[in-house]
Formats: C-alpha cells, structure tokens, sequence
C-alpha cells in the first residue's frame, strides 16, 4: 500500500532480544497514515515505544517488520527530507546561531550569499534576530530550542519529527515556544509528527493525538482534534482552561495512569 | 538467522560508538601479530626455527673506527679517580686525561669497579700520544700511537649499535659544542634546553599525529578496536624507559632513539584521549547530522571531530608533561647532549649548581609549557563543558 502523499506507516514492528533474554515487542503491527500538513502527537507512557516509533521514522532504526514511506519514498536510513529536533536541541556547540542554522544547507554545498539569505529569513521567524554571530553555548534552553527549530527548517523536510523539544524547559518558556511551534507550523504547512511527555501539550498542539500502550508497544486511541486550530489565533491560556479540553484532558490522564500502574504491577 | 538483537536493527552506525562492539576476530589477529614481530626480533622461538626467518644471531664486530663506547679499562678507572682525588671538581679544573669526559653507571667516585664503561673525546682520542720528551709515540709500522689505538687494542669488545651517531672518524657529528666542554667548561643550557625541547615537540608530533586518527577509529570501528585494543592495552602500562635500552640499541644515542621513546610515550595517551574524545560524542548530535543531509565524512569532519576536541587537547597536556619527564630520564641513560645529560654529567662531578639550575629549568619549562597548552584549550574549545 502506498498513499503517495503524506508518511504512511503499515504494520510497522519491532521485536527484538533482550540482553537478559526474552523478546521485547517494543511496537507491534503499529499502521497509520499522516497527511502532509497534519501536526501529530504522540503520547504514552514511558516504554510505550513512542521514541523507538520516531527513530524508525527518522530512519535512525529498522523495523523487524512492516514498512513505511513518505510521500512515496521508502524510509531506509536517515535523510534530510525527514528534520529532528531534539530534546535538548542537539547544537552542535562548536559552531555559531549561523553556522547552526545552515549546518545542512553546507553539507548540501549551497553558496554563501543564498544561504545567508535563508538564515536571517529563519532567524527572524523563530525570534532571534541579530543571534547570528553569537555562539550556540552562550544561549539559554529556549533560544537553543529556537535554534533547533531553525536549524531544521533550513533544510526545508517534508516531514518534521520532534522528540519531545520542549521537554527540558520551564513552564513559562514552554508555553512562548509552543505558540510558536504553531506559528512555524501555519507559516511554513509543514508535517509534523512531535513526541511528547506532557498531555496538556499533546493537547494543544496535535491536531491528531495518538495515545500509545505498552508491552507491547500500540496505538490504543486515535484522536482528532480542533485545539491546534483555534490556538492559532485565540488565546492558549482559555483554550487550555476550556471545558472540551479539560475532558478530554482527564480522558487521557486516566488511560495514561491506567497504563502506568498495569506497569509497577507487572515489576 | 542474525542475531537479533537491538544493535542489529541500528542503521546508523558510523558515529555510533555502541555500534563498535564485537570485532573479536581481529583481537586475535592483533595478539598473532605481536607474537610475530616478538619472534622476530627475539629468541623467544627455538633457535632453528627463527634461524629459518632470519638466520643465526651474529655479534656484530667492531669496525675499523667504529667503536666508541667502550667497557671502562682499569686504567681508565684509576685516572678517573685519580681525578677526583686531585681536586678535579668542576670545569674550570684542567682535566690531564681529556680522553675521559663522562664515565657511565657507576656511583663514582665510591664504586668505580663498577661501572660499565665511559665515553671518549673523540678529538682528544684521536690525537697522537706524546712521550715525555714530546716526541710523537709511533707503532712499528711508523703510524702514530693515539690514546684510541691503545683502548681499542686493550678492548675487543664493541656495542655497535650505539655508535651510531659517529662518522667514519670516530668523530660524532655537529656535536662539538658539547664534547668539548672540558675545555669550554662544563655543560651549561643553552642548546641542551633547546635540545630537550625539540625532542619532546617531536615525539608529541608525531604520537600525535598517528596516535588521535588511531583513537577515534577505535571508537567508531569494530575492527580498528578489535586490532588496535589488545596492542595499545599491551604496551600502554609499561613505563617508555623500560624501552630505553631496545630502543637505544637499534637506533642510536641521538635524536632519533629519543624521538622514538617519546612517540611511543605519547602514542598510547593520544590514542586514549582521542577514543575517549569520540565515545564521548551526543549520539542526538550524529543523528542530527545525519539528519541533516551529512555523508559519513562529513559527520567526522563537522561533528565527532570538533566533539573530541576537549578530550584531544586535555590529552596533549597530560603527553606534554609525560614526554618531558621521559626526555630527562632517557637523556640520563644515554645520549650527548639535553638538560638530563648535563645534569647527570654534572652528578659526577659533584657540581650541584648546574643540577639545581637543571632541576628548576626543567621545571620552568614544564610550568611553561602547560600554561601554553592551557592558553591553547581556552582559545580553541570556549565550549567546554557548556554544551
């Protein structure tokens, strides 16, 4: 099966040894189809195979079955059509914002004067105008995460993948950087598939939501929702204190708690 | 059907340094190896067996002009102490025998029978004796009688291999300047300092230059660290003076014997530090790299390499220090000229102002020299630990 447009994920497993013995069935038959422009997120507990899930898609990992392509591409290794941004950015230190942000537009050999043309264009998009000179390890969490952000939309990928970038900020900043996940996601109609710890930011920002179970690792609930769009252009704050959102909230809260006890049974 | 484990389902593994597990095979080839060149080099094969490779061990034969470290003669001995016992203390004393300017091994002048040998002027050697009339003394064949004929004629026995350094004369190159010390006066630093210091810059050098590309490929190659482990592990823990006298032997009391040691003292710390440097390395990082659109080179031009960069240059450091201590010593065992040669000729002498200014030198020049390599890491990784 291939829906040439969008990532399309068939029956996609991952069994594997464990160094103890026994197998570990971090994914199991997981099938799904994303649309180019879609936002995704992805909750669960941890051990659900969320992550395991990303870097089969980032092609950092095969799976032991079951295959998957983007826009009619096979997934077979690693590639630029395919951004990560990492929890904790994942700068390479050594280097300025600049050379940062242009890091895969060099490896692609492009020239000079086109690329600077991209980073300014980005710096400003993520807020950090007149940042290019400065060295990456002089940042604070946030603008390092704005960095990363830029730094993969410079390569300008079909598909976005996020491993829980905002996860290591505090809650103020987190919320600045998620309006701005939106924006980036608005402005530029990119796919984004983004993993997260936090449900009240798989809320907001998925505008589909998958709630992943454990042992083994599955899609247990497939949700469609409309908080992506409206915090567009209303306001994060009343939309997160919005009866629809307090629901499915405690919805998913409840699954995710169920989960996680059926786990500290098991050990 | 391969393992299937979670490493086997990796599709990156160039930059991953988990992925560099097992290699096992080229452990063995590693160990084989060594035994080989040990065999090779050694008796430690039956003799028959090693007479195949490289035929009978033959004692090499002095040659015409070619000796000139020489087991010490009796009579050597006793005009050394004689010297002493004269009041010969310090360079501005005239040496009557400047056949002798250093003895070698012996706590002299308190065990003289037991020294191994003493090092000859080969100037002084050379010249013809005179009789007390001060006629040239000349053999039968009517050739002139030098001090050199003489201890030649009285000691068969050679150590060819340390005479490398020597001309067809007898006449060690470019080295005057300090074997003429007695009359100069005794050793002083300048261009013994130098000396050390080049040694130790050129070792560095080259145990760096073959030592760091050896290191990162241990981290990032299952068979460079299955090769590469067992013969670094091996030879790492042995201190580079117990190589001093293998080494000297086969190449020689000067500059490259010295330069040797030192690659070899720096060799194996480079290679730590490197391997260490590029384990190091945020696997996200080489993701992200990859990500990115880099090839494999470019992921260990743009990422392992200025990743490892910290644990490189902290590694130059510790070498720096280490091949300074290791200079001194091997200066010490054996050699002409560096700050260990002047201090050790001047223990025999009991000039304890030259082996105090040595000793501080020696440790200015360490303060200096890491000061330089701090400078250098500040300068060249600002991120350190920031990351």
């Amino acid at each position: 099966m291939s829906d040439s447009s969008g990532l399309s994920v068939d029956k996609v497993s991952m069994v594997f040894q464990a160094p103890k013995g026994g197998e570990v069935h971090a994914l199991q038959n997981v099938s799904f189809n994303l649309q180019n422009g879609e936002l995704l997120s992805v909750l669960g507990p941890s051990g659900c195979g969320k992550t395991t899930l990303l870097n089969i898609v980032a092609g950092f990992l095969g799976p032991t079955g079951g295959q998957l392509d983007l826009n009619g591409k096979d997934v077979a290794g690693p590639g630029p059509e395919r951004g990560m941004v990492f929890q904790k950015g994942a700068l390479f230190e050594w280097m300025t914002v600049e050379r940062n942000v242009d890091f895969g537009l060099r490896m692609k050999g492009m020239g000079k004067s086109e690329r600077k043309a991209i980073v300014e264009n980005l710096l400003n998009t993520v807020g950090l105008k007149g940042f290019g000179g400065t060295p990456t390890y002089q940042l604070s969490g946030g603008m390092q995460q704005r960095v990363a952000l830029a730094r993969c939309l410079a390569n300008d990928p079909q598909l976005i993948l996020m491993d829980e970038p905002l996860g290591a900020l505090d809650a103020l900043t987190r919320e600045k950087m998620q309006s701005l996940v939106l924006q980036l996601w608005k402005e530029t109609g990119k796919t984004i598939m983004l993993i997260t710890h936090s449900v009240e930011e798989a809320l907001l920002l998925g505008e589909r939501l998958f709630v992943m179970a454990p042992r083994p690792g599955r899609i247990v609930k497939d949700y469609r929702l409309p908080f992506a769009e409206q915090a567009l252009t209303g306001n994060i704050r009343e939309i997160k204190s919005s009866e629809e959102f307090v629901e499915i909230r405690e919805e998913v809260l409840g699954m995710i708690w169920e989960m996680e006890e059926e786990i500290m049974g098991q050990v | 059907m391969a393992k299937n484990n979670f490493n086997s389902r990796k599709l990156v593994s160039f930059g991953d340094p988990s992925a560099a597990q097992g290699g096992y095979i080229w452990n063995v080839v590693a160990v084989i190896v060594v035994l080989a060149f040990w065999s090779y080099f050694s008796n430690w094969v039956p003799q028959s067996f090693n007479n195949a490779f490289q035929g009978p061990m033959q004692r090499l034969a002095p040659a015409e002009n070619e000796m000139f470290w020489l087991p010490t003669p009796a009579e050597v001995w006793v005009k050394s102490v004689d010297l002493y016992k004269n009041g010969y203390r310090n360079a501005k004393d005239v040496n009557p025998y400047p056949w002798i300017i250093d003895t070698y091994a012996g706590p002299w002048p308190f065990a003289p029978d037991k020294a191994l040998g003493f090092m000859g002027n080969a100037d002084a050697l050379n010249a013809p004796l005179v009789d007390e009339s001060g006629d040239v003394i000349t053999n039968n064949d009517g050739e002139a009688v030098t001090k050199w004929i003489q201890l030649k004629n009285s000691n068969p026995v050679s150590l060819r291999a340390l005479n490398k350094d020597l001309n067809d004369d007898g006449v060690i190159e470019g080295e005057e300047r300090n074997y003429n010390f007695w009359a100069n006066g005794m050793p002083v630093f300048h261009g013994h300092l130098w000396d050390s210091l080049y040694r130790v810059l050129a070792g560095f050098f080259f145990g760096s230059l073959v030592g760091i590309p050896i290191g990162i490929a241990m981290a990032l190659s299952r068979w460079a660290k299955g090769f590469f482990d067992p013969i670094i592990e091996f030879y790492r823990p042995i201190p580079p003076l117990a190589w001093a006298p293998l080494i000297i032997a086969a190449a020689g009391i000067g500059e490259l014997g010295k330069i040797i040691l030192l690659f070899m003292a720096a060799l194996s710390i480079m290679v730590i530090a490197a391997r260490a440097g590029a384990l190091s390395v945020n696997l996200s990082k080489v993701h992200a790299a990859y990500s990115l659109g880099a090839s494999k080179f470019q992921v260990l031009k743009n990422v392992i390499l200025p990743n490892s960069l910290p644990e490189i240059l902290t590694g130059m450091r510790v070498t720096m220090g280490v091949c300074w201590g290791t200079v001194v010593a091997a200066e010490m065992i054996a050699g002409i000229s560096g700050t260990g040669f002047s201090v050790n000729a001047a223990r025999r002498f009991f000039s304890f102002d030259i082996i105090w200014s040595g000793i501080i030198l020696m440790g200015i020049m360490g303060i200096l020299i890491d000061l330089g390599m701090r400078g250098l890491i500040n300068w060249l990784t600002p991120w350190q630990g920031k990351g």
